[in-house]
């Protein structure tokens, strides 16, 4: 691997002119009377960054408003040049910028001329662009809309264009400003998709975004930057837990906090063809449930109908373990009697974003069941389960991580209680390569999402006092293998 | 690795970068004739309205009620007229070209100096359509044969083009920064047209008149399409030297400034 951007003591400076429509009058009047001189403000976007980026790393810029996460993503992009400091970029590296989608967009133009004018804005030639444009077609699906102008399509119909051509002008680093706070979730699917296979490709991408389920989803790498400057550079959940914080400190005006009060949108998923739907949605209310890996009803319902085959009763107590966006409690809060649903999750946002948004269109309320939300799977409150369940939650944790949730979560069991656990498996114990799995995705052994063998899950489980026990259930949506785990006696 | 810092701004990248991007310039210009165009019934004719409407006005204030009269003169007239046309919608309209696409400078890099260029071309591609549907028309009513000095024509129409693109580069960058730039021009368009020999004739003025108005910076484009289709008679050395020194200044300053500048137009628009 090789550095693609390397920034050394990189500052950007800004003059802001207050009142630019004085400008002449003032110069004028300045050149005779000293104290009439031109008032300009200094402002340093960004202020002795230093940071590397290697190629095909994915990395999330993260911020407040104002931190400098765009000028940094220009200035690489080179629509601004630095003040100070020094930006290196590799030689010959085609860096695609989607800082706006549909930037140069006509409404008069019809779909067919935009995309050749906008392929033609990033540098491609005649012949270039009109290869471009079938992919461009085939990827958007407006094959027949593009013979219409612009003005007549719908503002989903819009940005399904300007994505579909950022997406195939296949550059070598990509740069991504927040174009998620905006689409439908099928939309949003489809961004998802690509940037995965962007990612698998090698490619590097440089990611801006204020909803860290995006960064989450996205990005193995943030970068925390405040009043311009790098706070923070490395593991993602560090640095999303650092920025939460900073958010907190920060004074309400100017700032939009994630998830705010627009994330709480009326559903709108019913119904529509793709095409002729094109709501605006807030980032977290799709985003909530990309972060669970793009199949997020499905799994929520393979849980609820998994846990009735084994035989778990309304009367029971049930814990779901990293409930995230509560797909599986939108099912499980109606079945069960009333707070006998216990869900677990340790990314608040994400459990916000399943209370306020999921549950309602669910016609549910989270004060049907009790959640719970730590850092260390602390479950002492609760009662204890008959059954609980783990779905695709073992992908997201390092062994020493899994060692914890089983040991707490055994020991929050009945005696005879069950604990399902689903995992990505790796069938051969001796293989650290990384895997590809049937939906397209991978899986590694050392770094998220993580990959097990199940003699190392059922020995770590031993090493914690429960028992594991491979069940033959090949029906999880995402294709993972399911164990069931009991208390050692 | 490429240092973005060190690479410093200068007219050989730009003019690389303007040749990497001639799609783009050609892109432009025809997004701006179909967008003029579309959806009309008449179409490119609504071009031909603005200069003959002009000469019809100027024709009647000239001969009918100032009495002033001489042969041939809606030809001399229309020669200037759609010459001048071109110089002064490029120059009105450049002073847009980098404003008005804020969008555009603000979120992808191109070299900046294609917007003014793409309007100008823009201008340049009308003027042209004009002059082939006007000028054979104009020269068979007065019955004036093909003459050799007429072939100069595309030489002066080049030299102008140049001229042209050099004023649109200058007047986008310095309303980039200065709004006022604007309106300052609109005026100055207006100024011009009466100090450049377009209504009336060189030869009518006075000795310390006719020189100054021949060093205005349109009239040796003018005169030079006079002298070539109204009089056919070989342009004489003071207007090529004024056609060709106007063009090179204008080219080289308005160049000098829109790269000097270039890397600052995303933070001003």
């Amino acid at each position: 691997m090789s550095a693609v951007i390397e920034a050394r003591d990189l500052s950007k400076r800004f003059y802001l002119n207050h009142n630019p429509a004085a400008e002449l009058k003032v110069r004028v009047l300045g050149l005779f009377d000293g104290s009439r001189r031109p008032r300009v403000e200094e402002f340093w976007a960004l202020k002795s960054v230093s940071l590397k980026i290697q190629e095909g790393e994915s990395v999330g810029l993260v911020g407040r408003n104002g931190s400098g996460k765009s000028t940094m993503l220009k200035l690489i992009a080179g629509i601004h040049r630095p003040t100070s400091g020094q930006l290196l970029v590799a030689r010959g590296a085609r860096i695609g910028s989607m800082i706006e989608l549909g930037t140069g967009f006509h409404p008069e133009l019809t779909g067919q001329e935009n995309v050749l004018l906008n392929a033609s804005i990033h540098g491609l030639s005649r012949a270039d662009a009109l290869q471009v444009y079938d992919e461009v077609v085939a990827y958007s699906g407006l094959r027949h809309f593009m013979d219409v102008p612009l003005k007549n399509y719908s503002s989903g119909m819009h940005m399904r264009l300007g994505f579909a051509i950022a997406a195939n002008l296949d550059p070598d680093v990509l740069l991504l400003d927040e174009i998620f706070a905006v689409g439908d979730a099928d939309f949003q699917r489809q961004c998802m998709a690509t940037l995965e296979s962007f990612q698998s490709r090698g490619k590097t991408l440089v990611f801006v975004s204020h909803s860290s389920a995006a960064v989450q989803a996205v990005c193995r790498r943030v970068c925390l930057l405040d009043h311009g400057r790098l706070l923070y550079d490395g593991n993602v959940d560090a640095g999303l837990t650092e920025y939460r914080r900073l958010d907190l400190l920060s004074p309400v005006d100017g700032i939009e906090p994630p998830g705010g009060a627009s994330a709480i949108a009326p559903p709108s998923d019913a119904g529509g063809s793709r095409v002729e739907r094109g709501e605006i949605h807030d980032p977290d209310l799709a985003w909530h449930r990309l972060a669970a890996g793009g199949k997020w009803s499905e799994e929520g319902l393979w849980v609820f109908e998994f846990l009735k085959r084994q035989g778990l009763r309304p009367e029971q107590y049930v814990l779901d373990v990293g409930c995230g966006s509560l797909s599986a409690a939108s099912h499980l809060l109606r079945f069960m009697e009333l707070r006998h649903y216990w869900g677990f999750e340790r990314n608040m946002e994400l459990y916000i974003a399943g209370a306020q948004i999921e549950l309602p269109r669910a016609g549910l309320r989270a004060e049907l069941g009790h959640f719970l939300s730590n850092d260390d799977f602390d479950l002492s409150q609760a009662p204890p389960f008959d059954m609980a369940i783990a779905s695709s939650l073992f992908r997201r944790l390092p062994l020493n991580s899994v060692a914890r949730a089983i040991a707490n979560v055994v020991r929050a069991l009945k005696p005879d209680g069950k604990f399902f656990a689903t995992w990505a498996d790796n069938p051969e114990p001796l293989n650290f390569e990384p895997i590809t799995r049937p939906d397209g995705s991978r899986t590694y052994s050392d770094r998220e999402p993580f990959h097990y063998s199940f003699d190392m899950l059922a020995s770590l489980a031993d090493v914690v006092g429960a028992r594991a026990e491979r069940l033959d259930d090949r029906s999880h949506p995402r294709g993972e293998a399911v164990m069931v785990l009991t208390r050692n006696r | 690795m490429v240092n973005r810092t060190a690479e410093a701004p200068s007219i050989r990248r730009t003019l690389v970068g303007l040749h990497r991007y001639r799609h783009l310039l050609r892109n432009l210009v025809l997004k701006d004739l179909k967008l003029k165009y579309r959806g009309s019934v008449i179409g490119f004719l609504w071009s031909l309205a603005n200069p003959i409407l002009m000469a019809v006005v100027y024709t009647i204030a000239f001969r009918q009620i100032l009495q002033l009269r001489s042969e041939g003169f809606v030809f001399y007239l229309m020669l200037g007229l759609l010459a001048w046309t071109f110089f002064a919608s490029s120059a009105s309209m450049s002073t847009g070209a980098i404003v008005d696409n804020g969008g555009l400078v603000k979120s992808v890099w191109f070299p900046r100096a294609i917007l003014p260029t793409a309007t100008v071309l823009f201008n340049l591609a009308q003027y042209v359509l004009s002059v082939l549907v006007i000028l054979p028309l104009m020269l068979a009513w007065y019955g004036i044969p093909p003459a050799p000095p007429m072939l100069l024509f595309p030489i002066f129409v080049g030299l102008q083009l140049v001229f042209t693109i050099g004023v649109a580069l200058i007047l986008a960058t310095g309303s980039a920064f200065l709004r006022d730039v604007r309106h300052l021009v609109e005026i100055a368009i207006t100024m011009l047209f009466w100090m450049t020999p377009i209504v009336y004739e060189v030869e009518s003025l006075r000795d310390p008149f006719r020189r100054i108005i021949l060093l205005t910076p349109m009239s040796p484009y003018v005169a030079a399409y006079q002298d070539i289709f109204y009089y056919q008679r070989w342009p004489d050395l003071a207007i090529w030297a004024t056609a060709i020194g106007y063009a090179g200044g204008a080219a080289a300053i308005g160049l000098w400034l829109i790269v000097r500048n270039e890397d600052h137009f995303a933070e001003q628009v």
